[in-house]
């Protein structure tokens, strides 16, 4: 994604480049040349993919129910965040959240007072934390590491220290570490 | 070149203003639908309608407009119908393939 922008950036650049360096060469190409080859034929070629790529890609991250995939439930509040494993024991975390790479999680978000917004950059867009509703995030982390989430809805004089931190590990490490929290007195 | 009437504006904005009118109902009639758990088809059925009537008014003003380009104002109001013709499809028409509720 990144190298084919690169490589589109590139190409403007160069035929910007060409209308001052080589005028003659530009002006054979007529205007409506210039509109209809830079503002139709090449977004024809390069959007419509995006846009199937993003379908299927979004369709397959849907949180349809029934398929097994480990339930996370996230509740927010002034100004912190909780989250539980009923999956493994009903261990919870505060402002920690413990992820297994490679596979899939539903996060179930909500929040007990105002409206909050769930969101790791890294992973995943920003879903509402709303009281009174349950919202599901499927989102899958690729590799291990610490990543940095944040509310991104404004909640209250602490918002901007409502932070958090997600932890991602192998699956089997992920297993271990939760089903220990659980154990725990 | 003919005098434009201030009434030919709205011209400019008819095509765009109908792919508005399709977003506003296709956003409603999506988020009721699941809320209430209507049955999937139902729910894109509904939205095959709104999208359909869209199209046809589209269609509809394309071709009323066809013939009357006397005036860049006119050239362009046909244009912009055609355009928006075209991101009706291309923005909608995806809908009716997607899982419309989880
Ligand atoms: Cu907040």
């Amino acid at each position: 994604m990144f190298f084919g922008s690169l490589v589109l950036f590139a190409l403007v650049m160069v035929a910007l480049a060409l209308t001052f360096l080589c005028p003659n060469w530009a002006r054979r190409v007529s205007p409506a040349q210039w509109i209809i080859g830079g503002g139709l034929v090449l977004p024809a070629l390069v959007l419509p993919p995006l846009v199937a790529w993003a379908l299927v890609a979004g369709e397959r991250l849907l949180p349809l129910p029934g398929q097994g995939v480990t339930r996370i439930e996230v509740v927010a509040e002034q100004f912190g965040w909780q989250f539980g494993y009923p999956d493994q024991g009903g261990a919870t975390t505060v402002n920690l959240l413990h992820l297994p790479a490679g596979e899939p999680v539903d996060l179930h978000i909500t929040s007990t007072d105002v409206i909050h917004s769930f969101w790791v950059p890294q992973l995943a867009g920003k879903l509402d934390a709303i009281p009174g509703k349950t919202n599901v995030l499927r989102l899958q982390a690729d590799r291990t590491g610490t990543f940095y989430g944040q509310c991104a809805e404004f909640c209250g004089i602490g918002h901007a220290f409502m932070r958090f931190e997600v932890e991602v590990r192998e699956p089997d490490d992920f297993l271990r570490v939760v089903d220990g929290l659980a154990a725990e007195p | 070149m003919s005098p434009t009437r201030p009434a030919s504006l709205l011209w400019l904005v008819a095509g765009f203003g109908l792919w508005s009118t399709a977003l506003i109902l296709v956003y409603a009639l999506h988020a009721v639908g699941c809320a209430f758990v209507w049955p999937p088809a139902a729910i894109r059925l509904g939205l095959a309608l709104v999208l359909l009537a869209h199209v046809a008014a589209l269609l509809a003003l394309i071709h009323h407009q066809r013939r009357r380009t006397v005036n860049l104002l006119l050239q362009v109001a046909l244009w912009t119908l055609v355009a928006a013709l075209v991101a009706t499809a291309f923005t909608y028409g995806p809908l009716l393939l997607l899982t419309p509720c989880v």
